[in-house]
Order: C-alpha cells, then structure tokens, then sequence
C-alpha cells in the first residue's frame, strides 16, 4: 500500500511540477481567501457577536479553523470519487485497473495523497493566519487537533466513499456532491456558529459528523482544549466513523462488483 | 502443445443505459443487449491468436473479459487453468494488456515516470523496476526519448511506449488490442516484427491480438477466431480459414473473411 501511495504522490508532484506557477497561484489564491475573511472579521469585530464570545471574540480566528476543516472536509468527500473520475476521462484508468493493484487500493492511494496534500495547505493556512493576520496559535493543542482532524476525516469520508460508489457503478455522483457539500457548509458552522441557525436547523447540525469535528477543532486549536475536554465531539465522530466506514466499504465493494458486470468500469 | 487460455461458451449482455435513474426505474432490469453468444475457443501456449472481427463484433469485450476488467455471464475463461472470475488478481498477474486507447499516459509526465508510475502499480520498486523499465525501453526503441513528456511522442511512440508498459510485469499472455490502428505502414511492420521476433520467438510469450485488419490477421497470427455480432463463426489458421470458403470464391483473405461473416 506504502508503494501505491508513493506511486500517487509521484505522479501527481511530477505533474504539478511540469507547471510551477500552478503553486504559486494556488498560495496566492489562500492568501486572498483568507484576506477576504480578515476584512469581514474586522468589519463586525467592533460588534462581537455573543455566539462568538466564547472564541475571545475574534471572527477572523473562528473562520479560519472553518477554512481549515473545510479544506479537509472537501478532500474527504470528494477525493475519492475525483481519483477515479479523473483517470476515466484521461483514458488511464483501464491500464490502472489491469495492473496488480485493486480497485479499492487504488482509489484509496490516490486519496492518500489528496489527503497529505490537503494537510500541506492547511499549516499554510495556519501559517499565513498567524504570521500576516495575528492569529494568536500558542496556546493550541496540537495533539488533540490533530486527533480531532483525523476522526473528522474518518467520519466524513463515508460519505467520499459512498459518492465514489455511485461514480464507479453509475458513472453519476459528482452533482451529489455539490448538494452534500453545500448543506454541510449551511449548517455545521464552518463560517458561523450553529447557535445563529433556527432551532429546526440546529437539530439537524447536530446529526452532522462536521458540526462536532468543528467543535472540537475550534476548541483545540483556539483555546488549547485537551482530549477529556472535546471527549463528547470526538465520541461522536467515532460512532459516526464506526458505523460509516464499513458500511461505505461494503457498497464500494458493491459498486465494483456491478461495474465489472455491466462494463462501466474502465470508460467515461 | 498446451493450452493457455481456455474459454468455454462465453457469454456477454450489456445494459442499454447504466444510468443511476434509469436503473432504479427498472428496479435493476435495464434492457440488454448481446455482445458474446457462447464463443468458445482456445490459445495455446506461445502462440500469436488473433481475434478478427468488424467494429462492434465483441472483440473489445473479450479482451476486457480476458483481463478481468469485466465479468461474463455466462460460461467460463481461465488463463494457465486459472480462473478469471474466481481468481481475477491471478489472472491479472499472468495477463498484459495494451489497450487500444492512445489516451491511456499522463501526457505531461515523461515516458520514463508514466513506466514507474505503472510498474510501481504491478508492484515493483526500487532497482528490479529500474532495469526492467530500461530493458523494456531498449527492447521498443525509445530509450532515447524516454525522459522527454509523452504529449510531443508521436502515435508510434506511444504505441511502443504501450507495449513496454505491459512487459515490465513480464506476463505469460500478452494482449494487444488493435495494435496497429493507428500506425503508419512501416511503424505497423516493425510493431509485427517485434511481436513475432521478440515476444514470441525470444522471449516464448503468448500473445492474443484483437484486430479488424485482414493483412495483420492474414500475416501475423498462428491462428484465428473469428467473430461476428457476437458470435464464434470459425477457428484456425489462416490457411484453414481459407480453406473453408468454396473454391470458387477462394481469392484471398478478404473474400475467407466476407464468406465467413455471411457478408458475400
């Protein structure tokens, strides 16, 4: 597996690397996102919203974790699917699928790799909060935000998975993304908090694994907060991740079964 | 001699449409259509087998059969007795496939990255994937453009390029399908030339070569099968292919191949 994930970074560092600016661009493009939620903070930071209070009162800091996550959480939910869509319809995912690798191993690696690239750009991220911006890092703890990205990928990338599903039987999946995301972002409290939500719409936050991933994180990140004090979101994100995986596993497993039936496996 | 490959009343349906709505709308019975009728056949070891057909005969689907990439309905397939349903990753192991699409590199990666980017795939690494990597190069003639980005390789070149990808898993059975579309005349014969000299002659290789090209068929193949709509219509040589049209229609491979599809 370690080799197929090499495999994956490789290529996709080399083909990066044929067009160096795309780097520079993409650092340019997160420094103006981030921008662009500094202004905002600074707009209503005169204003303290109480939801925020808990946070010291700070928009620009609370956003960032959300950029964070949501960076993760993009990667989560559609790496997977993108890993085969990709090769479909760049004509290489048939030589892929020939080789000794399996299907499920190669779309795993592929993420692999989406996954530790999504972790470079969120200590840019990170970085670019606390050194341009003021972020005040120090008092984060590292180790419980590391725990709580970790369980929130492991507990959003069912839903990756089961889109993958969708994709390699169906070739169709990616329009469902779009919607997934979009009611993530609305209601887990990436740019605000939940507490500002209708009650109906905090209810359905709370069935959400992102709403608890963001409250640990924040927690972590913002105020130093250890394992026993995120216990109750980490908890959450196992159950979600315990009931999830195996069950987006088995329908992967599925949807490769039905593909090699009806043909759909290795053509756009 | 042995047998290599075996396959026994193979069958093959495809649904019209595979589209999420469409299935759920027929709750899982989509409207098929045929594209193997129990064809059954054999390929013996170190043996050029050629599957002729026109467009749309069943060839491709054969092929994807043979490298487990889809599953038959019906009837059997093993390679060195091994079967492909039961034991796909098995199959894979002892199966090379050169897939017809011209696509199928990163055209912005080299030569040399897309063939360690594959054989890391086949589960090689390190030194082992670099001398196989080299010799396959050496072999195909393009060594010298290897480090050169596959976007300015011409069509022969990544047909070469094609090849040498799937001899670095060194495979018992080579598959080649329509290796020669789209390659100019003398590209086309030295691509045959390799087949017959290297793959087969040095290296005792078996290799199965789905083509619509009489000429290829005619002079590259020990033996043919032919296919038509789906179906298995004869078995042979070239020689006994020809030998079943009637004399009087007897003038070559193009009026064995009309009479054998019911075409003249």
């Amino acid at each position: 597996m370690l080799r197929l994930i090499y495999a994956f970074a490789r290529r996709d560092v080399m083909a990066r690397s044929t067009s160096p600016f795309s780097w520079v661009i993409q650092v340019i493009s997160m420094l103006f996102f981030a921008s662009m939620f500094f202004f905002i903070g600074k707009t209503f930071d005169q204003s303290v919203a109480p939801s925020l209070r808990g946070f010291h009162g700070h928009y620009f800091a609370y956003a960032l974790v959300g950029l964070v996550f949501a960076r993760f959480q993009t990667v989560a939910l559609q790496s997977f699917a993108t890993a085969i869509r990709a090769d479909q319809t760049a004509g290489t995912l048939e030589a892929m699928l020939v080789t000794r690798a399996s299907v499920p191993a190669v779309v795993f690696s592929a993420s692999a790799w989406s996954f530790a690239y999504a972790g470079v750009q969120v200590v840019l991220y990170l970085l670019l909060g606390a050194l341009l911006f003021g972020v005040d890092l120090r008092h984060a703890d590292v180790a419980s935000a590391l725990l709580s990205l970790v369980l929130a990928v492991a507990a959003t990338s069912p839903i990756g998975i089961l889109v993958a599903a969708s994709v390699v039987a169906f070739r169709q999946g990616n329009s469902l993304l779009s919607v997934i995301a979009g009611a993530t972002s609305l209601l887990s409290g990436v740019f605000y908090p939940v507490a500002v939500l209708p009650h109906a719409l905090q209810v359905c936050a709370a069935f959400l694994p992102a709403t608890h991933a963001l409250g640990a994180l924040r927690q972590a990140v913002l105020l130093g907060a250890g394992v026993p004090e995120i216990w109750p979101h980490l908890s959450i994100l196992l159950v979600f991740a315990a009931i999830g995986m195996p069950l987006a596993l088995a329908v992967f497993a599925l949807a490769v079964s039905h593909a090699k039936r009806v043909g759909s496996l290795s053509y756009v | 001699m042995m047998s290599c490959i075996i396959a026994e009343g193979l069958a093959k349906a495809y649904p019209e449409v595979i589209s999420l709505t469409a299935w759920l709308r027929s709750r899982g019975k989509l409207a098929r259509r045929s594209a193997l009728r129990d064809v059954s056949f054999s390929v013996r070891d170190g043996e050029i087998f050629g599957i002729l057909g026109a467009n749309g005969a069943g060839k491709t689907t054969l092929l994807k059969i043979l490298s487990t990439l889809v599953v038959p309905d019906g009837g059997r397939l093993t390679v060195g007795g091994r079967d492909a349903v039961r034991e796909p990753a098995v199959v894979r192991a002892a199966v090379g496939l050169c897939p017809a699409e011209e696509r199928s590199f990163y055209t912005r990666l080299s030569g040399r990255e897309n063939l360690r980017f594959f054989g890391r795939l086949q589960g090689l690494g390190g030194r082992e994937l670099e001398r196989r990597l080299d010799e396959a190069a050496r072999r195909l003639e393009i060594a010298d453009r290897l480090d050169s980005v596959v976007q300015g390789y011409s069509t022969g070149m990544r047909q070469r390029l094609n090849v040498a990808r799937a001899l670095l898993a060194e495979p018992r059975v080579l598959i080649l399908d329509e290796p020669t579309k789209a390659l100019d005349p003398v590209s086309a014969l030295r691509l045959r030339r390799f087949v017959r000299e290297e793959l087969v002659g040095r290296d005792g290789r078996t290799v199965v070569v789905a083509t619509n090209q009489l000429d290829e068929a005619w002079s590259l193949c020990d033996r043919l099968l032919v296919l038509n709509e789906g179906r298995a219509v004869a078995e042979g040589t070239p020689y006994e292919l020809e030998a079943l049209t009637p004399e009087s229609k007897r003038a070559g491979a193009l009026e064995s191949f009309l009479h054998l599809v019911g075409g003249a």
